[in-house]
């Protein structure tokens, strides 16, 4: 059964959808893979915060009850045959936003660790003529302290990636991103496989998109880990830091 | 004059025979593409002219003054190298292309799906 809440939601999604020329159309982007037990919570949250935004939750190939628990709660779904990986879903995304004409994405976890309440400030700041805004945990000090491992990686990125953008980034590993037409043309076009962040902004200034942080308190996780183990750590850091070197010398789309 | 072996000659003949054969075996039951064949058989080829008729292998014997049968081993190593290189590259572009295939197939179930419902 579904709340007044659950059912208020899909009824603004349904509107929006059909009135074609309302103003300015946001979509918010959830990828989750088996995340059955947050993505309602997720969703009801972002319907309540987001205000008029539509909400697809791209399922990618869960072997849990993710797509109906994100359908029930008044997400749109689209489901991948199997199960892709990060980057990709958040592509199909992507790609679901250029088709059907969105002018802005926000791009949202699906374990509920990104405040749904920032969504607003974040768009606010695409209002600028910014192309991306990330939310970013670091500008100011926040709550958050990470473990030495993470800390290290963490600056590792933030000074490549500020040294090939020429401009101070310090969360570029945030997947907590709003992005704008233009963005959303060239992401659904070109987007990174794996642990694609990081990568994801030399794309975007490599293509001349202009980037800002904004500052956000993030919910650390109570329960279940991080995606990435610790072992798989040294070989994420390795492959970002390829990938973005690779970035830098790829030809632009 | 190199110094090989008539029946060293004849076993190089015969193998290459056998991958010549068991390449267009593949082709014909639809399990090879001609695409990735041409390099195989190529590969066969030169392993046969530079097996059989060594004098063919001589100077790159004396410039990398190895002994024939080394130098037919580096050959055929390059060839196989510039096969594995040419199945990374397949493989790069089949992903890709997977990709962009599973990404349309989602978005496309979703719009039948809205299709379907419209209907009833």
């Amino acid at each position: 059964m579904l709340t007044s809440e659950q059912l208020q939601c899909s009824v603004d999604n349904e509107k929006l959808t059909m009135d074609k020329n309302l103003s300015k159309r946001t979509l918010i982007i959830i990828p989750a893979y088996n995340e059955e037990g947050s993505i309602a919570a997720v969703v009801e949250n972002i319907c309540k915060h987001g205000a008029d935004a539509d909400v697809l939750v791209v399922n990618d190939g869960s072997q849990d009850r993710t797509a109906r628990k994100a359908r029930e709660s008044g997400a749109q779904v689209i489901t991948l045959p199997y199960n892709m990986g990060i980057g990709s879903a958040v592509q199909s995304g992507m790609l679901f936003a250029k088709e059907k004409g969105y002018d802005f994405a926000v791009q949202v976890d699906g374990d509920g660790q990104h405040p749904a309440n920032e969504i607003p400030s974040l768009l606010a700041a695409l209002k600028d003529g910014v192309d991306v805004a990330i939310g970013s945990r670091f500008v100011q000090s926040t709550a958050y302290r990470p473990p030495f491992f993470r800390a290290f990686g963490i600056k590792l990125f933030s000074f490549l990636v500020s040294s090939i953008v020429g401009k101070k980034v310090y969360d570029t590993t945030s997947g907590f991103r709003a992005i704008n037409r233009k963005a959303i043309v060239l992401l659904a076009e070109t987007y990174p496989h794996d642990y694609p962040e990081v990568e994801a902004l030399i794309t975007l200034h490599r293509n001349g998109m202009k980037f800002i942080e904004i500052p956000v308190e993030m919910n650390y996780r109570q329960e279940g880990k991080s995606s990435i183990s610790a072992t798989a750590g040294v070989y994420y850091m390795l492959k970002v830091t390829l990938a973005v070197l690779v970035a830098v010398i790829k030809r632009r789309k | 004059m190199m110094e090989i072996a008539t029946h060293l000659r004849v076993v190089i003949g015969i193998l290459c025979f056998t991958l010549v054969g068991i390449i267009i075996e593949l082709i014909r039951q639809n399990r090879l593409k001609e695409h990735y064949a041409i390099v195989w058989l190529l590969t066969a080829l030169s392993i046969f002219i530079f097996g059989v008729w060594p004098d063919s292998l001589n100077f790159i014997s004396r410039f990398v003054q190895l002994h024939h049968l080394t130098t037919l081993s580096m050959v055929a190593f390059l060839f196989l190298l510039a096969i594995v290189l040419h199945f990374t590259l397949a493989i790069s572009q089949l992903f890709d292309r997977n990709r962009r295939l599973a990404q349309e197939v989602a978005y496309l179930r979703f719009e039948l799906d809205n299709l379907k419902q419209e209907q009833e």
